[in-house]
């Protein structure tokens, strides 16, 4: 999956990341005040989210989530 | 109301609040981080005074793409790109300046402007963005002049009293509230159409625009015209970044296009891998790495769709009350190429504002619209009926079985009739067999299940235009009808909705925009397709 991690030791609940993302994918845990990918399967690796975090919490991996296989 | 809060729409909004409208911006995500233009980088720039030729420029969109421009938008676009770069500036968004620093340059000074990295754009230039979070500016600005947004809401459809749109309804993406919002008039600007392919990163746009446009009655023109990108399969997180240079080698390390070409050539790119001698490489011109020799991947683009929602030069569609704006418009600027970088970007600025300017004009005068309680009711059973289904096909089931149908190069890229129409049958299928039986589980879900419905929609329409259209010209190559046929289809393909079928016709381009029709076959078109 291309969004690996929130790393739950950095994440300072700013909740930056849950407004940077196009796809919705990440969430807000309102209890544990940190934010988590709720929905891995749907990130397209745009990486606005790593970009945008202050706390450097987040990993997108470049493997896309949805390999549609080249012919070559 | 505007519908999709990216570049295009957060001008709309900023100019009918400049008119004292009373305006709403919606979009599934948060806006100021939404939308393709978050990550465009370009504005395509003119100015007369600063000694552009503007039939030089024209010339360019005319000859790249290849005579089925429509240089009325075109000559629109050049002429006001400097009033919209300069509502930008005093807007606070900065932009880089003659020195190379980032900042606000006063009326009057050429900001630092450049020709885009390729061969074959000889004479547009582009200005760049000083900041990477232009749009976070456009929400501030919009807020700040008394404009209303609501984040994270999902429109499904148009809101129809009688033959005028007079709203939308959605729900929430997160707590699932339903929203049903009247309105005098509608921009949409909601973006375009690929597929959430993954060879390209900012490939979210799914069609809501076009698809909610058709089912509103409004006509599309266009949709064939589609353009590519190469992206470098590169190994680290700045993949999406490395865009390849027009110097590409294939895989028996020859120099195909003889050191690169005039012309766009993607296509050409491709006809290579399709001939047996791929992959096919290229070095980068990457923000954060440079000149890296990768193997090359391609894709239908998320960036920039030629097609859309047909519009006059006040962005009015055939439906009353419906404005159309940015990528969601088709306003053939660019013909079957896209011809000049930031253009697409100078496209939402001037679109944006001539359709919050036009929408107002006509809601200001408009009758309140009044839309019985149970028509809502009737919206509101549809938007959630894929919530309601117990059992059924997983959103994901149908998107992975879209996405196979419509992505691989074979499609829609390199094309041919019995191709197309295999992908249409299939299409067909995935309309009247997945979608009445797909299930979403949660708020995040139905927004999946709606993208698809569009998507499958969206690319019904791709489909068909492309089949339609029996030549090749710009990026668009039929392997089956490989010349350009002037004689033909000096024309545009327009579609709508008839009686529950996809009707489709054509319309001439106008004779002044044939560029000269007696110049010998391989002078008049420098990208020569293989036959």
């Amino acid at each position: 999956m291309p969004i690996e991690k929130i790393d739950p030791k950095l994440c300072t609940g700013c909740g930056k990341c849950v407004d940077s993302c196009p796809m919705d994918v990440i969430r807000f845990d309102e209890e544990a005040n940190r934010a988590y990918a709720k929905y891995r399967e749907d990130c397209i690796a745009c990486y606005n989210c790593e970009q945008d975090c202050p706390a450097k919490a987040i990993y997108v991996s470049p493997q896309r989530g949805r390999p549609v296989t080249p012919a070559w | 109301m505007v519908v999709g809060g990216g570049f295009c729409g957060c001008i709309a909004a900023i100019r009918a609040k400049e008119l004292n409208a009373d305006v709403l911006l919606v979009d599934k995500n948060f806006v100021g981080k939404t939308s393709g233009g978050y990550f465009a980088g370009d504005l395509m720039l003119f100015n007369e005074d600063w000694g552009d030729d503007l039939n030089a420029w024209l010339e360019q969109f005319s000859r790249i793409g290849e005579y089925v421009a429509d240089r009325s938008w075109t000559e629109l676009l050049l002429k006001e790109s400097y009033s919209r770069y300069r509502d930008l500036v005093s807007w606070g968004i900065p932009f880089i300046k003659m020195d190379g620093t980032s900042g606000f340059p006063p009326p009057g000074e050429e900001p630092k402007r450049i020709l885009g990295p390729s061969k074959y754009r000889k004479t547009t230039l582009i200005s760049k963005f000083g900041t990477k979070y232009k749009l976070l500016i456009l929400r501030k600005k919009l807020l700040e002049s008394g404009g209303k947004i609501r984040d994270r809401v999902v429109i499904t459809d148009l809101l129809k009293q009688g033959e005028r749109v007079v709203g939308a309804v959605g729900f929430n993406t997160v707590n699932g509230d339903f929203y049903a919002i009247k309105a005098k008039a509608v921009v949409v600007a909601a973006g375009g159409l690929s597929f959430k392919g993954t060879p390209y990163a900012t490939q979210f746009d799914t069609g809501d625009s076009v698809a909610m446009g058709y089912r509103a009655g409004a006509e599309l023109i266009s949709m064939e015209f589609g353009q590519y990108a190469g992206r470098l399969r590169a190994k680290d997180a700045s993949g999406h970044t490395l865009f390849p240079t027009s110097i590409v080698i294939n895989a028996k390390g020859e120099d195909f296009l003889g050191g690169g070409a005039e012309i766009p050539s993607y296509i050409l790119w491709l006809l290579e891998v399709h001939a047996g001698r791929g992959p096919i490489y290229s070095e980068s011109y990457g923000v954060e790495r440079e000149k890296i020799k990768e193997a090359l991947n391609m894709a239908l683009t998320g960036t920039f769709w030629m097609g859309g929602l047909r519009f006059n030069t006040k962005c009015e569609t055939n439906v009353p009350g419906l404005y159309a704006a940015g990528d969601a418009s088709g306003s053939n600027f660019t013909g079957a190429a896209y011809a000049a970088l930031g253009s697409a970007m100078c496209l939402s600025a001037v679109t944006g504002y001539r359709a919050g300017q036009s929408a107002t004009e006509f809601a200001l005068k408009a009758e309140k619209p009044s839309i019985p309680e149970s028509e809502v009711a009737k919206c509101k059973d549809a938007v959630y009926a894929p919530l309601m289904r117990e059992s059924g096909f997983t959103t994901d089931h149908v998107l992975t079985r879209v996405q196979q149908t419509i992505l691989p190069y074979e499609v829609r890229m390199v094309m041919h009739e019995k191709r197309l129409q295999a992908a249409i049958t299939m299409i067909e299928f995935y309309r009247d067999h997945f979608l009445p039986k797909m299930r979403a589980v949660d708020p995040h879900d139905l927004r999946n299940a709606h993208e698809v419905r569009n998507m499958v929609l969206g690319a019904e329409m791709m489909l068909r235009a492309a089949l339609f259209r029996t030549e090749s010209r710009g990026s668009f190559y039929r392997e089956d009808y490989p010349r350009r046929d002037d004689e033909n289809w000096l024309k545009w393909v327009v579609l709508k909705e008839d009686a529950g079928k996809m009707k489709l016709w054509t319309e001439p381009v106008p004779k002044e925009y044939w560029g000269d029709t007696s110049m010998p076959y391989g002078k008049r078109y420098p990208l020569q397709y293989p036959e």
